[in-house]
């Protein structure tokens, strides 16, 4: 499966390329470009070589884009095409030498171009004709952009909402208020940016149920901008205290606790349409409906967009690896929502949305009574999917379309579990 | 076409179905049964919506749950930056109504912690630029609802009223003194200690000017510093102190209008006569009689009394004028009054 290939490759680049970038000891380094070498051993077998290709903005692998891959890895596509990098031609023959120049490169600590030609540069441009394009690209863009959007206020320490509206209606002009569509690419996940990831998820998912729920457009964006903005104190304050390996330490936990008035604050000294309703739910999306959570207000039932984004946060939360717990199945993640009904969080709420995601959201890895595994790809309207993996135990290159409205599963799988990789199935959609 | 192989089976119990929790999820779709209960819950949801307006009400809520739980000094001062900017920016914009909205977050029952009251003070003074009360003074008087600024001008308090104080003091105040004094007692609704503190101004029109001020606030509480300068030197203080007693008692302020008769300045009686004509209480009538009695006060005076007495329709107005007719052989009425009392008595009827 070349779009799992294409993906672990860049995964082990860009662990690479932060190993130097991060003055990790050399035995560190060595590691991870002895198994970026893995990597590209691996891509290459049967085809000699490979073309990594960046263009407009996305990662192709020959003429396939990666779509799901260049939203995971968007910063390290910034990284390459600022350094004016089209193409990487990767061989059988790539030596460790050639793949630490190419992850020193990409990490900004040298200028060195692979010396051995074992690895080349900007040898192959791909014309746009020749270019495969999937339904998802056009929501990865504007994800992208809102990736961008929350780097900026990282970098700055200040907010232009209006770029963040924009993203918002980028996203919406894209379909990201289709339920099936911002659910799928809502699967992304990135370790190293943690919270900038779960920003534009969460925005996806309560656009999407904003939408279900019978908003008009203009609420909806501005329910986006809320969401997109929820955690933005955690991007001010914190991400370097999310990465710590283990659960926080109460020093730590203190600081988290105070993500949601930093955000607040940050979104009030801006200025711009639904700046206060964003503000609200940015100081709000911890309140539980009960009146418990944090921070102790004055005890008044938190806003209608802080009562769904809570929903969307903890969803996604669940969903995603963190440091301290692995990621949970959809269906695991919409039963501890259901426990928290009426508690934690807004019972007519978790209703819809749990009428939005169906008991299978997409991207969820059912195992059917003869033994296939299928990934849901739509849960409105009867569901369907992708049957990635056969009877037999065998991953299948080209997953196979299935309509799942008359298929009973009999479990639900972790990725794990069922040995595939959703990020890259979401490529053959 | 198969290309690998993945890891090896998972045990039965990892992949077990999760039928509890599955369950669990199906029930709540089962307990929205009908297609209309959908609906129904969509509109209910959808009822809760914001309806678009409003955002300084929202805004002004959160800065006081932001000012309540934050006890950091460099972040309660970040919030009092951003609060500053808010209520100017309100005022560049003309909207006084929010612009008192964020005055009031900050200062109306206060909830900020306790250590930071010199934080907002200092806020609060740094707010107070001369380029925003300029703004704010010269957008006010070409506003056409002038009185949505009343909370915004009531609770700056100080700050403003030394401004507009100033203003009254410079040779060309940047729009009339008439609206310089208006909006002074719009400044002093909030405390009017304010205002009555700068009765003490040595300079006779600065007092003049306030004094009218506290007249419109309608603060009765002013009462005593007014009664303070109500024997001023310059009869055109005593003239303005008069009719904001006036102003703040209504008919209660008639005595003192009886007493300002015998005022040596003819400026105040004619004042005193004026407020007296305009009150609607018939009382005045025995004051205005006990007056004349005593002899006090010019012959024109007298007449222009007793025409306020007959232009009355009360049982007691025939008596008072029939004893204004009554010629003693000391003291009493002025011969002039008399007659006016006889010609007004002729032509009376109740």
């Amino acid at each position: 499966m070349s779009e799992l290939l294409g993906k672990s490759f860049l995964q082990a680049l860009s662990n690479a390329s932060r190993s130097l970038a991060s003055g990790e000891s050399e035995a560190g380094v060595d590691d991870a470009v002895a198994a970026l070498q893995g990597a590209v051993e691996v891509l290459v077998v049967g085809a000699g070589e490979v073309i990594l290709s960046i263009v407009d903005d996305a990662f192709y692998l020959d003429k396939q884009m990666l779509a799901h891959a260049s939203t995971e890895f968007d910063a390290m596509l910034s990284e390459l095409r600022e350094r004016k990098i089209d193409s990487i031609t990767l061989t059988r023959a790539s030596t460790t030498s050639d793949l630490a120049d190419l992850a020193a490169l990409v990490a900004g600590v040298s200028e060195d171009l692979p010396a051995g030609g074992t690895v080349r540069l900007n040898e192959s441009q791909l014309r746009p004709a020749d270019l495969e394009v999937r339904p998802l690209h056009d929501l990865r863009q504007p994800y992208s952009f809102s990736l961008d959007t929350l780097r900026e206020v990282s970098r700055y320490g200040s907010l232009h909402l209006e770029g963040v509206m924009k993203a918002v209606d980028d996203l919406i002009e894209h379909g990201a208020a289709d339920a099936s569509s911002s659910m799928l690419l809502a699967t992304v996940q990135n370790h190293h940016e943690v919270t900038y990831y779960h920003s534009v998820n969460v925005c996806l998912l309560s656009m999407a149920l904003g939408r279900f729920s019978g908003f008009e457009r203009d609420q909806v964006r501005i329910l986006g901008l809320a969401a997109l903005l929820h955690d933005v104190g955690r991007v001010v304050v914190d991400e370097a205290a999310l990465r710590n390996p283990g659960r926080l330490g109460n020093e730590d936990w203190a600081q988290v606790r105070l993500h949601p008035q930093e955000g607040a604050a940050t979104i009030m000294a801006a200025s711009g349409v639904g700046q206060e309703i964003a503000a609200i739910v940015a100081l709000e999306h911890h309140i539980r409906v009960d009146g418990s959570g944090y921070p102790e207000l004055s005890g008044s039932e938190p806003h209608l967009f802080s009562r769904m984004v809570a929903i969307a946060d903890s969803y996604d939360a669940i969903t995603s690896f963190r440091p301290y717990r692995p990621a949970r199945t959809p269906s695991e993640a919409l039963r501890i929502l259901l426990e928290g009904a009426g508690t934690a969080y807004d019972t007519d709420l978790i209703r819809l949305f749990i009428q939005m995601t169906g008991e299978y959201p997409p991207g969820s890895l059912l195992r059917t009574a003869d033994g296939r595994v299928v990934m849901v790809t739509d849960s409105s309207d009867g569901m369907r999917g992708l049957v990635v993996r056969s009877a037999d135990g065998e991953v299948l290159a080209d997953p196979e379309p299935i309509d799942l409205s008359d298929v009973e599963p009999l479990s639900q799988v972790m990725a794990e579990e069922a040995g595939v990789d959703p990020d890259s199935l979401l490529e053959s959609i | 076409m198969a290309v690998s192989n993945g890891p090896a089976e998972p045990d039965t119990a990892s992949v077990a179905w999760r039928d509890e929790q599955l369950q669990r999820v199906r029930a709540v779709f089962d307990s929205v049964d009908a297609k209309a209960a959908d609906v129904d819950l969509r509109a209910k949801v959808v009822a809760q919506l914001p309806d678009g307006h409003g955002g300084s009400i929202l805004g002004t809520r959160l800065f006081r749950d932001l000012i309540r739980v934050e006890h950091r000094p460099s972040r309660f001062l970040r919030l009092l930056r951003i609060w500053s900017g808010k209520v100017a920016a309100e005022v560049w914009a003309g909207d006084y109504e929010a612009a008192g909205r964020w005055m009031r977050a900050l200062t109306e029952a206060p909830v900020f912690p306790e250590e930071f009251a010199q934080f907002v003070a200092e806020a609060k003074r740094d707010l107070s630029r001369d380029s925003l009360f300029e703004e704010l003074v010269t957008g006010l008087v070409s506003a056409d609802t002038p009185d949505a600024a009343d909370l915004l001008l009531a609770s700056w308090g100080e700050p403003l009223v030394e401004y507009l104080v100033s203003q009254i003091t410079v040779e060309e105040p940047i729009v009339t003194r008439r609206s310089i004094v208006d909006l002074l007692g719009m400044a002093g609704r909030g405390d009017v200690r304010h205002l009555t503190a700068r009765l003490a101004d040595p300079r006779w029109f600065v007092v003049r000017s306030v004094v009218t001020a506290i007249g419109k606030t309608g603060r009765v509480s002013a009462l005593p510093a007014l009664e303070a300068v109500a024997k001023y030197d310059d009869d055109r203080v005593r003239v303005e102190v008069l009719r904001a007693i006036e102003a703040l008692m209504s008919d209660e302020a008639s005595s003192r209008a009886l007493d300002a008769l015998a005022d040596p300045s003819p400026k105040v009686r004619q004042a005193a006569i004026s407020l007296l004509r305009a009150s609607a209480a018939d009382s005045i009538v025995t004051g205005i009689v006990e007056v004349l009695e005593a002899g006090t006060g010019s012959s024109k005076d007298g007449i222009r009394l007793v025409e306020i007495i007959a232009e009355r329709r009360g049982p007691q107005v025939r008596e008072a004028l029939e004893r204004l007719t009554v010629h003693k052989l000391s003291g009493g009425v002025s011969r002039s009054v008399r007659t006016a009392a006889r010609d007004a008595l002729d032509g009376w009827s109740a």
